[in-house]
């Protein structure tokens, strides 16, 4: 770099001169030609879809998934987890576009724009559904400490220490890397698919035909139903991608690479989602018609049908899953309390000069940490409940998404396009559908059987 | 939003510096106010749905929770 930009670079304020000199550089590798510059450039661009969607597959979701394929095994689920697929682009990819071009984040956008009545609505929501789920990954990193002997004690110090670590000293590039690094491991349950006894890809492949419901539709499935779509798209999801979009300084001219990871995370997503299910449906699907089947349960089942080694990897994809979601949850409190108040909002902010925007991802780190540890805590039904309260608040996060999306002073020619309103609407429309029918089976509990 | 024009090849770091901050959008945007938004229209009757909605929610929820013991 020209020491030129150097001291141009200098006149900057710290968190803007670290995104700059990283700008500088995407800068000057759009100016090379050549697939491997064009490749070297999108490597650089790539990151916040491919973290979210990963991040997605945490802890709560692995055992929702698994729950999923234990209790109602390939028949429905595998071909629904496909249709997860575009839903997970079509609302992530949004955030992309709002993000680059906006370059405020989506808590910032409905405080200012919507006022501060909606703005305190989403951020409380916010908060509060990132604490719970927070907890849910350390419920997933404890349990699965524990395959290795490690007591909740220890797993659940280790585990603030290290996301805390993560993203107080890091700036964003590195932070962006070593959270990329253990999001590939997200990758380890799918190998394991191929060592599922008696898996027929014969029935997987017949699954898509008839989409078969074992039981047919009833309250438990719609709950299953719901905990899974609460798991492909959440509040958080939302911010937290924005967030990370404008702190890595995208802007309109990187919108496509946006896209482009975004979709390579939905992928990736969907894959191991969809992996997690046949793994458990082929180990644990009609061993027991409970729907209270709990984690333990699941990796027991793993290990006497596929031995120790499977159940240990099984485990250490659970521990992935809580880790890397909790580095993201943690980030989008303190992104989104940042943008919400005007405090200095960068991961590129020194802790001690940016140590109000660390703060609430700190705090919440350690209630999540804390709660995990209380003995006696449900912590199997407040798994799935977590998934579901983040679906139920999901149409409002959907609808302030929407909403800033279709506005024309903001957006410009970047605006929403017909087919993707209709499909934001569509998706909007199934989640209040089915949270109705969700809201009508808890009250009236015979409605479906 | 201003719309520039300029492509990023065509940018000179030595002598568009000021163009190349304002292109990335490396400036403090805490210093940019935002326009609040003039809810009217469909904007207002997706709000009051909103309202409903919320309301509707919390009352299942509650029963929800009220059920559980």
């Amino acid at each position: 770099m020209k020491n030129d930009y150097k001291d141009k670079l200098d006149n900057l304020p710290v968190d803007i001169k670290l995104r700059a000199a990283d700008r500088l550089k995407i800068h000057l590798m759009r100016q090379k030609y050549g697939y491997f510059s064009r490749l070297c450039l999108l490597m650089a661009l790539i990151g916040p879809g491919i973290l979210v969607m990963i991040a997605d597959n945490d802890a709560g979701g692995v055992m929702t998934y698994a729950q999923t394929g234990s209790i109602f095994g390939i028949g429905f689920f595998i071909p629904f987890m496909i249709i997860m697929l575009p839903v997970a682009y079509i609302v992530q990819e949004m955030t992309v576009r709002l993000g680059a071009v906006t370059h405020r984040g989506h808590a910032e956008m409905i405080w200012k724009r919507y006022g501060k009545f909606w703005g305190a609505f989403s951020l409380i929501d916010l908060v509060i559904a990132n604490i719970l789920t927070l907890i849910t990954e350390f419920i997933g990193i404890t349990i699965g400490m524990r395959v290795f002997g490690v007591p909740p004690l220890i797993s659940s110090i280790a585990a603030v220490l290290i996301i805390a670590s993560i993203q107080l000293f890091l700036r964003y590039f590195a932070w962006e890397w070593i959270s990329l690094s253990i999001a590939a491991f997200n990758l380890v349950f799918v190998p394991l698919v191929f060592f599922v006894p008696h898996l027929h890809w014969g029935a997987v492949a017949r699954s898509f035909g008839t989409w078969h419901i074992p039981g047919g539709v009833n309250s438990l499935f719609i709950y299953v139903v719901l905990a899974n779509l609460g798991t492909t798209i959440a509040p958080w999801m939302l911010f937290f991608q924005q967030s990370s979009v404008v702190d890595k300084g995208l802007t309109v001219k990187d919108i496509r690479d946006g896209q482009f990871d975004t979709f390579i995370g939905s992928v990736f997503m969907v894959i191991v989602a969809i992996a997690i299910i046949l793994i458990t449906a082929g180990t644990v699907y009609g061993m027991t018609h409970t729907p209270n089947l709990d984690i333990q349960t699941i990796l027991s089942a793993i290990s006497s049908k596929m031995g120790p080694l499977a159940m240990r990897l099984f485990a250490l994809g659970l521990i992935e899953a809580g880790l890397i979601a909790a580095i993201a949850i943690s980030a989008s409190t303190s992104w989104a309390m940042g943008e919400a108040f005007g405090w200095p909002k960068s991961i590129n902010i020194p802790p001690l000069q940016g140590w109000k925007f660390y703060l609430p991802g700190v705090i919440s780190l350690l209630i999540a940490g804390s709660a995990v540890l209380i003995p006696n805590a449900p912590l199997g039904f407040l798994n799935l409940t977590v998934q579901v309260v983040a679906t139920i608040f999901m149409p409002a996060a959907m609808m302030f998404l929407l909403l800033l999306l279709n506005d024309n002073e903001i957006m410009g020619e970047h605006i929403n396009k017909p087919w993707q309103n209709v499909s934001a609407f569509t998706i909007v429309g199934f989640l209040i559908i089915m949270n109705f029918m969700y809201g009508l089976t808890v009250v009236f509990p015979h409605l479906l059987g | 939003m201003k719309k520039n024009n300029k492509t990023s090849k065509e940018v000179n770091l030595d002598e568009d510096w000021e163009d190349f901050i304002k292109e990335e959008g490396l400036i403090d945007y805490n210093k940019i106010p935002v326009q609040k938004a003039e809810i009217k229209g469909w904007v207002q009757i997706a709000f009051w749905f909103l309202r409903i909605y919320i309301v509707v929610m919390i009352i299942m929820v509650i029963i929800g929770f009220s059920r559980i013991h």
